[in-house]
């Protein structure tokens, strides 16, 4: 058996002493508790060591079925997801669309995302991989990883990030509200616009066979 | 904070209206220990929290030997997953058939494909409430960066569960907890007694004062508290 190297963590004994009664007033348990915006703010962190990128966003659909940008680790991440919002195309979008991972392997040559690029070329983000977010039963947003240099995302980084996705979902599914509210669950509109889209259903978003709005050059995970 | 709350509610506002039924945690967990397994590319995972004993339990797992393997340690009171609960480390080993320290929970797991195991703490609000681990089939060293990216990942079983805890969606979980929480210091103090007292590694001391509070019919958390006040186990009375 090996024991992790002494930096992982501390060594959590003290030395033996008096008993001290647990005060009530030390409330371990609220102290526990974590608002949802602080498990999203972790939870986009973590995703940058455990995915092994540089950068890490997050866009959500608001009550209108908007895209918000809601979550990011650095400033890279916003200006990525903030511009999207604004140009109306991006990797995060087409996911939207397709309810699929859509990876790129260089913003810079799909022609598709010109006016992305434009507005991020300075950023320093070149490879993004966009992966759905599923809660209740339909895609709600989608979390983008990225690189600062162009970079072709194999098979298990695609496999892992999609899996680092399905936990914020569950997360997003634990932080909601119980739905007090009279059952409107409404599938089949569109991601972006809240309007019918005829790739959906009554019974949710159908999968895309393959990502729209990416070009050869970028790498399309499925 | 790098997230914006009031986008963030207008989107958990629009989840509420989507739900048909409410999340529940053991199932999130599970899915959970199965990104895990995606995620590690590993055979499989499983978690184990504190129960109201604070003796770390079964709670989830990707897979049957996942499952045996966290069951066994919790009967046995010896493994990777408990040396990690009870001291806080990540705790690797590269194969459990040939090592020497756990002979029980080898030869109970013998049958099954369980190797290489690593397991990490699992800490909500600074207190360790249980572990995470992952297994692999065949025998495996586990590096530094796996075991920092596993701790890390456990960060997000932490995050997956205060979640629940503050949509008060995990209310008999909530009262496990705030034994292993408000008791965890208690605890460790007893079994630093006790390693000091007896010249004993902290898993044997936890485990004499787990089976001092079977024995005596106490919660562990009581018999540590009367360990520390007398200076003795309430069975050595």
């Amino acid at each position: 058996m090996t024991v992790s190297s002494a930096d992982l963590v501390e060594t959590p004994f003290r030395p033996a002493g008096a008993a001290t009664v647990p005060s009530p007033a030390a409330d371990h348990l609220a102290m526990s508790r974590s608002s949802p915006a602080a498990a999203l703010a972790q939870t986009v962190q973590v995703a940058v060591d455990v995915l092994r990128v540089d950068s890490v966003g997050l866009m959500l659909l608001d009550e209108q079925g908007t895209l918000q940008a809601v979550g990011f680790t650095d400033d890279r991440a916003s200006v990525l997801e903030s511009t999207q919002v604004r140009v109306g195309q991006g990797p995060g979008l087409d996911t939207m669309d397709t309810c699929v991972t859509v990876a790129v392997a260089d913003l810079a040559v799909v022609p598709a995302y010109a006016a992305l690029w434009a507005g991020v070329s300075g950023n320093g983000l070149r490879a993004v991989l966009s992966c759905p977010i599923w809660a209740a039963g339909a895609v709600v947003g989608n979390l983008n990883a990225a690189r600062r240099r162009p970079h072709t995302w194999t098979a298990d980084e695609i496999r892992e990030a999609e899996a680092y996705a399905k936990v914020v979902g569950l997360i997003l599914d634990l932080a909601a509200p119980s739905g007090s509210r009279e059952d409107n669950v409404r599938t089949g509109e569109d991601n972006r616009t809240g309007q019918q889209s005829p790739e959906t259903s009554a019974e949710g978003p159908e999968r895309a066979s393959r990502p729209r709005g990416v070009d050869e050059q970028s790498a399309p995970s499925r | 904070m790098p997230v914006d709350p009031e986008a963030l509610t207008s989107s958990l506002r629009r989840l509420a209206d989507r739900h048909k039924r409410e999340a529940d945690l053991t199932h999130s967990l599970n899915d959970v220990t199965e990104a895990c397994v995606e995620l590690f590319q590993v055979t499989g995972s499983g978690i184990m929290l504190a129960d109201d004993q604070n003796i770390s339990r079964y709670v989830a797992a990707s897979n049957g030997p996942g499952r045996i393997l966290e069951t066994v340690e919790s009967e046995t009171g010896q493994g990777p997953c408990t040396e990690a609960f009870v001291t806080t480390r990540a705790v690797a080993v590269e194969d459990l058939r040939t090592q020497r320290q756990w002979p029980d929970l080898a030869a109970a797991v013998a049958a099954y494909d369980v190797r290489a195991v690593l397991g990490v703490p699992v800490r909500l609000g600074g207190v360790t409430v249980g572990t995470l681990d992952v297994y692999r089939d065949h025998p495996h060293t586990w590096e530094d960066e796996e075991q920092r990216a596993l701790l890390r990942y456990s960060d997000l079983v932490a995050t997956t569960l205060a979640t629940a805890l503050s949509a008060h969606k995990a209310q008999e979980l909530a009262g496990q907890l705030q034994y292993a929480l408000d008791y965890r210091v208690i605890i460790e103090r007893g079994v630093g007694y006790l390693m000091a007292r007896d010249g004993v590694d902290a898993v044997t001391a936890f485990n004499r004062l787990r089976e001092a509070a079977r024995s005596s019919r106490m919660k562990i958390g009581a018999v540590a508290t009367s360990l520390l006040d007398a200076g003795r186990l309430p069975t050595e009375l």
